[in-house]
């Protein structure tokens, strides 16, 4: 019996999959060794997908205490602040989501053997498995690598998942397939070595028409969306091609580089846009290294001549033909022959899912259904089931979505009332899709680093919440969509729902209260062609109850077809904030204790035991006005956008950076001169360069949001730069409240402490 | 068979009202007072929402206890994820016992509220490597998982070796009723 798996699978792994695989077994090795520096071990496993995971710092509050967690390597750690032996993540590259029932199967072997028999579905159609200690990743990814899936570039600063429509090649209004597209791009850019040294990562995105979401074009750093065009007599295919979108926490729509690329170009140009990305991107400050930011400085046009330049002059390199050569051959055949819906008796439920999970595709007699996964996971048994019924139904093509589902193509619709009772059976028979119950949520609190408030907690109370009422629901409130993100950082897309939420928190009566930011109006349609506004921040647990409302008031305000987006916008800013603000109470905490933690965690949600003095309870009393009245100040500027006073939109968003500042300020400085240049300059060396106003992933960018607007004010003002400035203003707003809390607790800690005699 | 990888599930009872989530603030307090000797307990989640799935966990560094919902049947299942010292029949008597303590626990918590079942154990090695779901891995366990459960249970014992091949290796244990998980406990003494 072979006594490792590399051993097994001698000869069926790719031998430079291999070689890259024990590279990455002997730095582990040497980094428990000591041998290796952690920051440099850190980045070779991210590049590996090997990401770190909640608590990975050593130390977990229990809800009464903060707890040190102690492993067997003791203080080994496997990059800076994270222990060596603490549960990590694993993302593993779906390339377009394609799936085969091989790789669905050692997927699930993966999550049974390493994992907590979990997959998780991204919103970039990565798998997602939790809980991996770090010495178990090589046999997995050498098991992984053996059915064709590589987990190198999941993360780390390279091209990331290269994704695309699900229903490319069977959608009804596509220009044509983008699928062997996305594929050669992914395989392409794939450690090439123009792609290794970027400052951030680079994620790539194919859409097969304009007019739909499923690949999400716009929010890209490149995204093609499909088209052709005649040139003399004959039809030609190509790319209209974005550049430089990306959400985060201040959103970018992409900017056009060309209305159409030849397909022919579209491997050398990506590839001469990496090297220009290479050479000019920022490289030392993350927070600016996306290339959004890039675009945003040069603009569009000279970036587009700097890249048209590289095209023309970069050294040859022909590998790409290996790529796009075999294109042409590309097809996917359907393996069972198409028959249509009969008239048989529709098992319960039937019709509901019919409605929402399946659709026609534009071949006669075929259909694609959507596999609703609740919070996008399948146990490994759902996995394996799935597996089998692709052999069942002949449908051997399956794709992960964007929207955390899963899809299975070319079902003949003679067997739909079959694959629905075999869904069902294995507790897959859920309708809903892209409905307003299928909430999106990035893994949140629950598992990331990053996640201030329980995203996937919310999401699944709001699940639970909406499909009591989905059979009675109004048809434009079902058709909503909801998008929720742990932080700003916006992994669940919250920027382009109907309904997005990103995680905060909030001081109440000296308790940390978790709550959601509303992002009300973004647009899902149209390669998500518009992003929603800020509209303030409800407690996490009166979401549920103001979700209704809201949508309640669409309904019954609503004018004829009205989407939700023209609702939100005719309604206004003020309108709105006036409908969440209501929802904004929070009861003391002797009243209620439920507000003061995060859905399906009992925890009390704080960073310690708060100590009040006399002198906090005043500190708090006027830090409220304070940030009161940044937030007013941040509305404003909100409301002076939605009336095209740009302007004003940047000066008010400036002057609630300012407030918020100056609130923090106090706490030091009680007679705090009223000039700007003093309290930038104040801030700067009281807050920024002593490290209080910082967050531990963002470092600094928060403060620079402010030195910049201060530094240097726009000479031309424009609906883009102002909306970027209000959405600043609000996180800047977010930061001055976190880093009044840590004052507050340093504060409660020092009370604590012993006095020496 | 030198794998670590061992998992054992005890079964609800049929009259068992436990609900899923009512599991949650009990292992948050286990991971508070850290409960479970030779482990580091980590964190808890919350899959309740995947039908038939591994329901509540808990997540320690060497092993998951969840109150796993598979194949619709509620119950306490602990699978081994770091190495374990010793021959097999000592490291499945530590899983054994690991489980079984954390089973009456949980009937500590909860009286009246869930009862598991002394006369049906799943078994599964969770470690496609050093235990292939084949006919072969099960001639090789079967007279050391007879043995075992034979004492564990209190007498013969029938093994159903599930066979599905792209299944971990997994058998349905069942026997005359222990009686009680502290009797069962007492035979791993």
């Amino acid at each position: 019996m072979p006594l490792t798996w590399k051993e097994k699978l001698a000869g069926r792994v790719d031998p430079a999959l291999t070689e890259e695989i024990d590279a990455f077994e002997a730095k582990i090795e040497l980094r428990k060794q000591g041998r290796l520096d952690e920051k440099v071990f850190a980045e070779s496993r991210l590049r590996r997908g090997v990401y770190g995971q909640r608590y990975d710092n050593g130390q977990r509050h229990d809800g009464i205490h903060t707890q040190k967690l102690q492993f067997p390597h003791g203080e080994l750690t496997k990059g800076p602040e994270t222990f060596f032996d603490a549960p990590g993540m694993q993302r593993i590259k779906i390339p377009f989501g394609g799936l085969t029932p091989q790789q669905m199967l050692v997927l699930a072997e993966c999550a049974d053997e390493y994992s907590d028999a979990i997959l998780h579905i991204t919103t970039r159609q990565d798998v997602q498995l939790h809980y991996i200690h770090i010495e178990d990743t090589p046999p997995m990814m050498r098991r992984l690598a053996a059915v064709g899936i590589t987990t190198r570039e999941a993360c780390g600063n390279s091209v990331r998942n290269v994704t695309a429509c699900p229903i490319a090649g069977v959608c009804n209004e596509e220009a044509f397939d983008v699928t062997p597209y996305a594929k050669a791009c992914a395989f392409y850019l794939l450690g090439h070595p123009d792609t290794q040294d970027f400052g951030r990562k680079f994620k790539i995105a194919f859409s097969g028409c304009k007019s739909n979401a499923c690949a999400l074009v716009t929010i890209h750093d490149m995204g093609g969306i499909a088209k052709t065009k005649v040139i003399d007599g004959e039809t030609v295919r190509g790319f209209e091609l974005y550049v430089g979108g990306g959400l985060g926490a201040v959103p970018y729509q992409a900017k056009l580089f060309d209305e159409f690329v030849p397909v022919e170009d579209l491997l050398p140009l990506s590839r001469a846009m990496a090297r220009v990305y290479a050479r000019l991107g920022e490289k030392k400050n993350r927070n600016k290294a996306r290339i959004k930011f890039l675009v945003a400085k040069l603009g569009i046009d000279e970036f587009k001549r700097l890249v048209l330049e590289e095209f023309r002059t970069m050294p040859a390199d022909d590998s790409w033909r290996k790529y796009f050569d075999p294109i042409d051959r590309y097809s996917e055949t359907p393996a069972a022959p198409p028959a249509n819906l009969n008239g048989s008796a529709h098992p319960a439920g039937f019709d509901d899912w019919h409605k929402t999970n399946v659709y026609r595709q534009r071949q006669a007699g075929y259909a694609t259904v959507t596999i609703t996964l609740p919070l996008g996971d399948l146990s490994a048994d759902q996995m394996r089931a799935l597996a089998a019924m692709t052999g069942r139904y002949n449908t051997p093509h399956v794709r992960t979505t964007v929207e955390q589902n899963l899809v299975f193509r070319w079902v003949p619709e003679s067997k739909l009332i079959d694959f629905y009772r075999d869904l069902a059976a294995i507790g897959l028979g859920e309708s809903g899709a892209g409905t307003i119950v299928d909430v999106v949520a990035c893994p949140g609190t629950d598992t990331c680093k990053l996640g201030i408030a329980s995203s996937r907690g919310l999401a699944g109370e709001l699940r639970q919440c909406l499909a009591a009422q989905a059979m009675n629901m109004d048809e434009a409130i079902r058709n909503l969509r909801i998008k929720i993100s742990g932080c700003f950082n916006s992994c669940g897309q919250h920027h382009v729902a109907d309904i997005g939420f990103y995680g905060n928190s909030r001081n109440v009566g000296g308790y940390t209260v978790p709550h959601f930011q509303v992002v009300l109006g973004g647009q899902w349609s149209e390669n998500a062609a518009s992003y929603g506004q800020a509209m303030g921040s409800v407690p996490s647990k009166r979401i549920p109850e103001f979700v209704g409302r809201l949508t309640e008031k669409f309904v019954s305000d609503r004018q004829a077809n009205e989407s939700f987006q023209k609702y939100c916008g005719r309604l206004g800013k003020k309108a709105l904030k006036g409908m969440i603000d209501e929802w904004t109470k929070v009861p003391p905490h002797d009243v209620d204790a439920s507000y003061y933690s995060d859905w399906g965690d009992p925890r009390e949600f704080t960073i310690g035991d708060m100590a009040m003095g006399e002198c906090a309870g005043e500190i708090v009393t006027s830090a409220e006005f304070g940030f009161a009245a940044a937030e007013t100040s941040s509305f404003e500027a909100q409301l002076a956008l939605e009336a095209d006073d740009y302007r004003r939109a940047d000066e008010l968003a400036y002057k609630a950076m300012i407030e918020a500042a100056s609130t923090i300020l106090r706490t030091q400085l009680p007679d705090l001169p009223k000039d700007n240049a003093t309290i930038v300059s104040e801030f700067r060396a009281r807050f920024v360069d002593t490290k209080l106003f910082w967050d531990r992933f963002a470092h600094g960018t928060f403060s620079n949001y402010l030195f910049a607007r201060h530094e240097a004010p726009p000479d031309r003002h424009t609906r883009e730069t102002a909306h970027q400035l209000a959405d600043q203003a609000n996180l800047f707003i977010d930061a001055a409240h976190a880093c009044f809390m840590k004052l507050q607790a340093n504060a409660a800690e020092a009370v604590k402490l012993p006095v020496a005699p | 068979m030198d794998s670590s990888k061992l998992a054992l599930k005890f079964f609800a009872d049929d009259s068992s009202t436990l609900t899923p989530e009512e599991l949650v603030p009990v292992f948050h307090s286990w991971i508070q007072n850290q409960v479970v000797p030779g482990h580091q307990l980590i964190d808890v989640a919350d899959y309740k929402h995947v039908i038939d799935g591994p329901g509540i966990m808990l997540i320690a560094h060497e092993s998951q206890f969840g109150y796993d919902l598979g194949d619709g049947k509620p119950g306490l299942l602990y699978s081994r994820m770091r190495p374990l010292e010793g021959s097999f029949e000592s490291r499945l008597s530590a899983v054994a016992a690991t489980t079984l303590a954390a089973c009456a626990r949980i009937e500590q918590a909860f009286p009246g509220k869930i009862h598991f079942r002394s006369d049906r154990v799943l078994f599964r090695v969770n470690d496609r490597l050093a235990a292939p779901n084949t006919l072969e891995t099960f001639k090789q366990l079967e007279p050391q998982l007879q043995t075992f459960f034979a004492r564990l249970l209190g007498g013969g014992v029938r093994i159903e070796h599930r066979t599905d091949p792209a299944r971990p290796f997994e058998t349905i244990i069942t026997g005359p009723a222990a009686g009680s998980l502290e009797k069962m406990l007492a035979t791993l003494a």
